[in-house]
């Protein structure tokens, strides 16, 4: 057992040097500042600057959050302390059924609904022409999709609050939406933002939802309505082509490199905070 | 004053509420509605036909059996790994000890490690051992991507084994490695629910298979053969400008949602059951 | 059970540490602040009260005593109203404080939780430090002065003797307190909305016995001020600071009198049965 686990781990760390090893000739043709401040994506000519597909993971990952988290979280707490139990009982499988409904579903609904809404209602009102593959599209599909993921584990986190915890403070005559104001989100703090961390994550390397909605176009957007490339769908979109120009292979794996550094940073520096916040308050 | 505040609130969640519902219920009806008239026999009895991508004749049972090929194999793979795993880190070192917290650290962040990463780790392995895009490149990715889910359920379920449990069986007289069998066959139901959850998981990833599982026509009939897969022939059908492929596309989706309410149904069977009987 | 053994030995050491005052004469019930009637409780189709009727003298200790599963600690929510969010449990009849009908229809739930503080069988401090955790309540019903607020909390500290021991603290999370504290830190916090009313739900029984002593000499202290119903399942906890006793048994209200009254001269042989320890 002990072995297997350390062969879990190796897991890991073959991973990471396996990715860094194969980008190497990138990172040493081009300097690391070059690759991760530059726009210019030319596989032709040997020079890839990843700049735009960075904002535009960034950007989508920003609307979808934007939306998810509000939403998830009025409904988490909507769900959990005012519904009633029938409600629950109706809603709940629901949304855990949801979160089990695979990327590519959401990527088809968003090309057969988001886009043509997008390009033919909303974008309208704010710019000339857009094509409904955008940065927009992008975001709302993927926080579409990681709703009830939220949702389901923000609900757990509020369950493993102790019912007492409320008493008391309604019994010192607070409202209930005091009571949850000020008692159940801080209490449930960490929860809450562990669960928006995996949102986050999720969202960030999420590829095919994505890929299907947001143009895929090389250009940093200027507007959330226009066309956007994010780094999971350079990956998936040009895999295929790797082979036949010098260097561009290294270029993907710098990509997925890049990746599996930014989510793992992420991650590691958010449990910090987390663990930080819950030993300081004694959550 | 404060009630006022209390029925604001209340009203934005409920809206929210109602928002989300209505969105995740039209997009089940979307779905169904769009994939339920292309949705025939043939589509989950034959493969691809010649000129399929133009609309003719055949179906996706290629896509179909590909998945259930893959998904099978890698979920035997990361069971194997990711069961001693979860027993290692829970009963053979203590659950709470700093050695476990490492170890279940470094595993939650593999569980969120993006599937792209895994598809292009298990590209570059494929390339590594000189193999083409082929069903066995797909396990390889697939199991790692399922693993950390794996892991991360089954340590779950493990943490509520009452320690009084595993102290009596040793108190009896039983080995560790034999209070480790005890404590796994508690948590049976729990490793259900977590193949369940991974195959659910797996079957629907796109990332991982487009990169290293390939696409084709035929079933597998090897493990070097490349293996088409449901998520990729939902994408490559949509991607068609041709509309009989489109529509083909969303009977496609309809299968896959289909294969995948079946298994989320089946999980809350077995967790309601798992929680009526104890642990 | 949780029969408390600490408590026994305790008593067998020192007897007589709280003080048990002379009990009010009967007449003073003529004007009860809490007036209990016909309050029928189920869960689901169970019964859990049966037509209860029960007046609360005011300041004084009022104990509910009982065998487990009587229903004491359901009748002393309903007090509350703390049972309002469980769609299963069904209540009729009324609760009047100070000639309101708390189950009435214009009721607002949180102007009677106001007048009553609730203090929970284990200590439930809020994840705050010591100072929020009793400035809670004055926060949620709008006081924001921070000297008014810091007068309240020294205050209610010092009633429950808690002042001394935190005072260099205040801002330190209350859950490093020792359990003993803490459920004299809860005590403050209810104190600090100023209730007419203290219930306690068998407040000591996690208690070790020195802390247990405190909080009853508190209470003892308190009653000057405010009127107290305690539901307890030791005896001798009724027998050391009860001035009145309710005795239920399978939800009902079998036998109320002054503490003499009732361990002296039951008229009930429920109740002589429960007291003499035939049953418990």
């Amino acid at each position: 057992m002990l072995g297997i686990t350390v062969f879990g781990l190796l897991v890991l760390l073959v991973i990471s040097v396996g990715l860094l090893y194969k980008s190497m000739p990138v990172i040493k043709e081009q300097s690391l500042y070059d690759l991760l401040f530059t726009s210019s994506w030319k596989p032709s000519k040997d020079h890839f600057g990843f700049l735009t597909f960075i904002l535009s993971t960034l950007r989508v990952t920003f609307i979808a959050i934007l939306i998810a988290v509000p939403l998830s979280l009025l409904s988490a707490i909507y769900l959990s302390e005012y519904a009633s139990e029938r409600t629950k009982k109706m809603l709940s499988p629901g949304i855990d059924l949801l979160s089990g409904i695979p990327p590519v579903i959401y990527g088809v609904w968003g090309t057969l609904v988001v886009v043509p809404w997008i390009s033919d209602h909303l974008a309208p009102h704010f710019v000339d022409f857009s094509t409904g593959y955008s940065v927009l599209a992008g975001g709302i599909v993927l926080a579409i999709m990681i709703i009830p993921l939220i949702i389901s584990i923000i609900i757990e986190v509020f369950a493993a609050v102790p019912q007492e915890l409320r008493e008391v403070s309604l019994s010192v005559g607070a409202t209930k939406w005091q009571t949850i104001k000020r008692v159940l989100l801080l209490k449930s703090l960490p929860g809450v933002l562990a669960a928006v961390i995996l949102a986050i994550s999720r969202a960030f390397g999420e590829t095919i939802a994505v890929l299907m909605v947001c143009g895929n176009f090389t250009e940093i957007p200027k507007s959330v309505f226009d066309a956007c490339y994010p780094l999971p769908a350079l990956i998936a979109n040009n895999y295929g082509e790797m082979m036949s120009l010098p260097n561009y292979e290294s270029a993907l794996m710098f990509a997925a490199l890049l990746l599996f550094v930014i989510i793992i940073l992420f991650n590691a520096g958010s449990r910090l905070i987390l663990n930080h916040i819950t030993q300081r308050y004694q959550l | 004053m404060r009630k006022l505040e209390e029925q604001i609130m209340k009203a934005l969640m409920l809206l929210a509420s109602a928002i989300i519902m209505l969105i995740l219920g039209f997009i089940l009806w979307k779905i169904i509605s769009k994939g339920l008239p292309s949705l025939n026999w043939d589509m989950v009895t034959k493969t691809p036909s010649g000129g399929f991508y133009l609309g003719k004749e055949g179906g996706i049972l290629n896509a179909i059996m590909g998945s259930l090929m893959l998904i099978t194999c890698s979920v035997v793979i990361s069971i194997l790994l990711s069961l001693p795993v979860a027993l290692y880190i829970n009963f053979i070192l203590h659950r709470k000890s700093r050695a476990s917290g490492i170890i279940r650290f470094a595993f939650d962040i593999m569980f969120g490690i993006p599937s792209i990463v895994y598809g292009a780790f298990g590209f570059m392995v494929m390339m590594y051992l000189g193999l083409q895009a082929s069903l066995l490149g797909g396990i390889i990715a697939v199991s790692l991507l399922i693993m950390p889910i794996m892991v991360r359920s089954i340590d779950e379920v493990a943490g509520q084994v009452p320690r009084e449990l595993l102290e009596a069986t040793l108190s009896l007289g039983a080995t560790r490695y034999e209070m480790v069998k005890i404590a796994a066959r508690q948590i049976t139901p729990g490793i259900t629910t977590a193949i369940l959850l991974s195959v659910g998981r797996g079957i629907g990833d796109a990332a991982t298979v487009m990169l290293t599982a390939g696409f084709t026509d035929s079933i597998p009939t090897s493990l070097l053969q490349p293996a088409a897969t449901l998520p990729l022939a939902i994408f490559f059908q949509l991607s068609s400008p041709v509309e009989e492929v489109q529509n083909r596309a969303y009977s496609s989706a309809l299968i896959l949602t289909i294969i995948i309410l079946i298994l989320s149904f089946t999980t809350r069977y077995i967790s309601r059951k798992m929680s009526g009987s104890k642990i | 059970m949780e029969t408390n053994l600490y408590s026994y030995q305790f008593r067998t050491e020192s007897d007589a540490v709280p003080q048990r005052s002379a009990p009010i004469k009967l007449t003073k019930l003529s004007f009860p602040l809490l007036r209990v009637i016909d309050l029928n409780v189920s869960i689901q189709d169970k019964q859990i009260l049966k037509d209860i009727n029960l007046q609360i003298p005011e300041k004084s200790i009022t104990c509910i005593i009982g065998p487990s599963g009587c229903g004491k600690t359901t009748l002393l929510r309903s007090l509350n109203r703390l049972h309002d969010d469980n769609a299963d449990i069904n209540i009729t009849g009324s609760v009047l404080v100070d000639n309101e009908d708390i189950y009435g229809k214009n009721v607002e739930v949180t102007h009677i939780r106001k007048k009553m503080g609730l203090l929970a069988q284990r200590p439930t401090v809020l994840p705050m430090s010591i100072f929020e955790n009793v400035a809670y309540g004055p926060r949620i019903h709008g006081i924001r002065d921070k000297r008014k607020l810091y007068g309240i909390v020294k205050n209610q500290l010092e009633a429950v003797g808690l002042w001394e021991e935190v005072k260099d603290r205040l801002k330190s999370p209350a859950i490093r307190l020792s359990i003993g504290q803490q459920q004299r830190l809860c005590l403050a916090r209810g104190l600090a909305v100023s209730p007419e009313i203290i219930l306690g739900d068998e407040a000591t029984s996690a208690l070790d016995p020195i802390a247990t002593t405190k909080i009853e000499q508190l209470f003892v202290s308190l009653k000057k001020e405010y009127s107290i119903v305690l539901v307890t399942h030791t005896l001798r906890q009724a027998r050391r600071i009860a001035d009145y006793v309710a005795f239920m048994y399978m939800g009902e209200l079998i036998e109320f009198g002054s503490a003499t009254e009732i361990f002296t001269n039951p008229k009930h042989q429920l109740t002589r049965d429960y007291i003499g320890g035939s049953f418990s």
